[in-house]
């Protein structure tokens, strides 16, 4: 009862004092948010491209003026999902969607259980500091050497550089969880508002 | 020491093979000192194109790259696979010998060395249909694995596709595309005559794989052990060589007598390709200056 | 080899238990191994393989039939399909229950994957099946279990890395799926049927009548199945006319979709929104965990484990018989913690010419390690089925392990009589 007091006090939108640290946290959700949302961008453009290499292919035999091929159709459409992979994954994350064992959380005191959620939260931040940092170093390399691909000569940092930002939002939102575990805050969201037909959660 | 040795291609790929020779002369030749395992079918997780970077980063300490997959760091490395420049074993010797010390200098900038190179067979179009003429490209869907490929089929008449090696199979079983363009080392590992009645023996293209060593692995060894293993290198590659040219014989055959029936390129044939080809390597130079004095050195030796 | 092993499962089931997120624990534990036991540049190394497996093109195939899924998870298709089924599912002892198997085998021949299988005919079927009252156990297990012909009935991406790696042919293999595929749906379909006759509480009373329509009743419903079918025809037609390549085809199967959608004036901004967030979601969470398996993957083969496990069971001399047996409890093991692809990679170079050597046919042996993949897929702590049925269903692992099992058992058993008798797997490409 007190938790969600506390959690209504900071969370809710507009509120008269709200504290920097409840800005942040919004601050993260709206960019996870919005990248949630160029992840289904990516996902729509990469049905368009693999629709438009197949189009151009079948078609150009009897369209002569279409080219005979679209290059790049397979090649970015890789780009696009790896972009959507990543980008999907702070807002799976805040919703509750990634796949984990509960059976020790789910027999805890909620007092312990928070604990727990603390650690495990931090356990993922270092872990994902780790990884966002050696992706940007990756994406740095690639730049540095101006490195490019063999199927259609795109510089390569440019993609990379997408996954990487999607994984230091990942990083973020789990730190966001950390914080909202120690502040014993809800830690899920549900990414839709209404509650649908879905058998989530039935 | 035991090095492991990222492999992208089959167990059964004769360059995997070389590879397991390489490793085991040169266990012989430093009294098992220096072990290599030999990790095929890409075990390791690489596949080809980040090699040379996986090398250079010492995430294995010897690999073995196809040159022409490295174009993306170092662009000179795609010289010897320019179409018909370079078309027969001793043009493959000439071409090797007076790019080596560029390709010795890259290896250098990427924190290693060249331990030996092998030549792949030519490239041939494997089809459903006999080309004859021409003309006969322009029913060409035919699968290519990078840009230059598809730009040159593309002028060729053809429409090149690009997709995935899984995709290829089903592609060609169900007639998405009608032709490969690969050599026959890769048409038998593809088993092609399930599906391609054709090869055609162009050899437009030649390929190369290097097998270089990462440069901290290599000074931790004693120089007693480096000459070693440098002596085997040297010792081995003309083996590897006249192993590649064997190679591409055995597996024409073993194609043949699967049932692909082999087509020699005629002279019209060949006149329309090379003719596509020769501006590529002026627009080569354009692209790659370093790439010029190779290219004049070679086309003064070979007389092209 | 032993403290490797330890400290594998120690970090990976330590991390598990505590409530790491399944794809960070797999990645993580790949990531600490090679940071103790191997002298190498482990952040390049992590780096360098996320890239290589988030653009993976033979990937292309799974966001596109989640999306496809999504869709159709939005439409009247699911309740549309269950009514003109129903009349027929009468005939059968588990009624609608064989849905799952069904239309399993359907995708199956739509699809490479076993995980996109799974999630599609789940997200078409579960919550039907479920609304309608059946028990959830036979529910999640049969769509759990049939969800692995995706890799057995052909196009199957399995088959193609084992062709390509034992250098077999890929059309023979695919030949050779067929009828061990038939097969085996047959009896998870038998299995459902027995299971349900001992437990007739699993089927809702209402269901139980639909024995008694009749066949006029049951010709008239079949007018429901249309659109699914007009959608099945339509991604099998571009693909095996030659149109399509399988992962393109997945993309005629989204845009079919959102054809039927659309025609059932459905596809409202709101059925949009929930659609596009909804793949996103489910793609981002497959994503993670096929990223983890794949880091802890190349972790095991950097550190040798799958290799030295299989030398050692070379060395053990055994009879063909007792040899398969010990390769299903090695595969069995080793699908603990590793995902399918991995798996065939780091063991064929020596698991290959053990095999033959006892005279196994290579192309038999790539059904036996399909099968043994599909086992992967569905027991536990890492397996891409349940993860896929938790995201559906939001049950608990335990739960849908539990609900799995006896598909599991099914499974190795019927791999054990491919063994006995191979001819069942051998006659097709043969005859070919
Ligand atoms: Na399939
Ligand atoms: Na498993």
């Amino acid at each position: 009862m007190r938790q969600e007091q506390a959690g209504e006090r900071v969370e809710s939108d507009g509120g008269p004092r709200r504290s920097p640290l409840a800005l942040a946290l919004d601050a993260i959700d709206a960019l996870t948010r919005l990248d949630g949302w160029l992840g289904a961008l990516c996902l729509a453009s990469l049905t368009a491209f693999m629709i438009a290499g197949m189009a151009t292919r079948i078609l150009s035999t009897f369209v002569p003026w279409l080219p005979p091929d679209l290059p790049i159709a397979w090649e970015y459409s890789s780009y696009l999902m790896a972009a959507t992979f990543t980008f999907g994954a702070a807002m799976t994350l805040r919703s509750g969607g990634h796949i984990r064992v509960r059976i020790l959380l789910s027999r805890l005191s909620p007092g312990a259980r928070r604990a727990v959620e603390v650690l495990v939260s931090l356990i993922a931040v270092a872990f994902c500091a780790f990884f966002t940092w050696a992706l940007l170093h990756f994406t740095l390399t690639s730049y540095a050497l101006d490195e490019r691909s063999i199927a259609s000569d795109t510089p390569v940092w440019i993609p990379q550089a997408v996954v990487t930002f999607g994984v230091l939002l990942m990083s973020l939102q789990f730190l966001a969880r950390a914080v909202r575990a120690l502040a014993n805050l809800p830690l899920e969201a549900p990414a839709f508002e209404s509650k649908d037909e879905t058998i989530r959660g039935s | 020491q035991t090095w492991d040795m990222a492999v992208a291609y089959p167990p059964g790929n004769y360059h995997a093979k070389s590879a397991e020779r390489f490793a085991t002369e040169v266990a012989a030749a430093t009294k098992g000192e220096v072990t290599i395992k030999v990790q095929a079918g890409g075990a390791l997780g690489f596949k080809g194109p980040e090699m040379l970077a996986a090398v250079r980063d010492g995430l294995v300490p010897v690999g073995t790259m196809l040159l022409n997959q490295q174009v993306g760091v170092e662009p000179l490395l795609g010289i010897a696979s320019l179409p018909y420049l370079v078309s027969s074993p001793s043009e493959m010797r000439t071409i090797t010998d007076l790019a080596r010390p560029a390709y010795d200098r890259i290896a250098q900038k990427h924190n290693q060395k060249i331990l030996y190179m092998v030549p792949w067979p030519g490239q041939n179009i494997f089809a459903k249909t006999e080309v004859k003429a021409p003309e006969g490209f322009r029913s060409l869907k035919i699968r290519t694995v990078d840009r230059n490929g598809s730009d040159f089929f593309r002028e060729l008449g053809a429409s090149p596709a690009q997709m995935p090696w899984g995709e290829v199979v089903p592609a060609l079983a169900t007639g998405v595309i009608n032709s490969v363009t690969t050599s026959s080392s890769s048409g038998v590992d593809g088993q092609f005559w399930d599906f391609t009645s054709f090869c055609h023996l162009v050899n437009w293209q030649s390929n190369f794989d290097m097998v270089t060593v990462n440069l901290a692995a290599w000074k931790k060894l004693t120089p007693d052990q480096q000459k070693a293993i440098e002596d085997v290198a040297k010792r081995l590659e003309p083996e590897f060589w006249k192993a590649a040219e064997q190679e591409d014989a055995d597996k024409l055959k073993l194609l043949s007598d699967k049932g692909v029936k082999m087509v020699q390129s005629n002279d019209t044939l060949r006149t329309f390709m090379i003719a596509k080809a020769t501006p590529k390597w002026d627009a080569f130079i354009a692209q790659v200056p370093a790439a010029k004095e190779i290219i004049e050195k070679y086309r003064a030796a070979v007389k092209k | 080899m032993l403290p490797v092993v330890g400290s594998l499962f120690a970090i990976l089931f330590g991390s598990l238990a505590i409530g790491v997120w399944v794809g960070l624990a797999l990645a993580l534990t790949g990531t600490l191994l090679l940071f103790i036991f191997r002298d190498l540049p482990v952040d390049k190394l992590v780096a360098q393989y996320t890239w290589n497996i988030l653009t993976t093109q033979e990937l292309l195939a799974l966001p596109l039939f989640i999306l496809m899924g999504e869709v159709l998870f939005r439409t009247r298709l699911s309740r549309s399909l269950f009514n003109g089924l129903a009349p027929w599912a009468g005939l059968l002892p588990g009624r609608l229950l064989h849905v799952n198997v069904i239309g399993c085998s359907i995708f199956a021949a739509i699809s490479g994957s076993s995980a996109a299988t799974t999630q599609v005919v789940g997200r078409v079927a579960l919550t039907e099946l479920l609304k309608r009252g059946y028990d959830k156990r036979i529910a999640i297990g049969s769509l759990a279990g049939a969800g692995t012909l995706g890799f057995l009935i052909p196009p199957s991406s399995i088959m193609i890395v084992y062709g390509v790696l034992a250098q077999v042919s890929i059309l023979k293999l695919f030949a050779a799926g067929i009828i061990p595929g038939l097969l085996l749906a047959a009896c998870f379909m038998i299995w459902v049927m027995i299971h349900s006759t001992i437990r007739k509480d699993f089927i809702p009373e209402a269901e139980r009548a639909l024995g008694d329509v009749t066949w006029r009743e049951r010709f008239l419903a079949l007018k429901d199945l249309a659109p699914a079918c007009l959608l099945i025809l339509c991604v099998l037609g571009t693909m095996y006319g030659g149109l399509a390549t399988p992962s393109e085809a997945a993309a005629i199967g989204v845009v079919g979709a959102l054809a039927i959608s659309a025609l059932q004036g459905e596809l409202t901004r709101d059925a949009l929104h929930k659609i596009a967030i909804g793949a996103v979601l489910t793609c981002a969470m497959i994503a993670l965990i096929v990223l983890g398996a794949s880091i802890l993957g190349s972790a095991a083969a950097f550190l040798g484990i799958p290799r030295a496990i299989a030398n050692f069971v070379q060395s053990l001399n055994l009879s063909p018989f007792a040899l398969i047996l010990v390769l299903v409890v090695f595969y069995l093991v080793l699908g603990c913690f590793l995902e399918g692809f991995s798996m065939i990679v780091m063991t064929l170079p020596v698991a290959l010419p053990i095999v033959t050597a006892a005279g196994f046919d290579p192309i038999w042996f790539g059904i036996f390690i399909v099968l043994v993949v599909e086992m992967a897929q569905i027991h536990p702590p890492v397996g891409f089925n349940l993860f896929v049925i938790q995201g559906l269903t939001d049950e608990s692992l335990g739960f849908i392990t539990l609900a799995t099992f006896p598909y599991l058992v099914i499974m190795i058993l019927f791999t054990l009589a491919m063994a006995l008798f191979p001819d069942v797997v051998l006659w097709l490409p043969r005859n070919l």
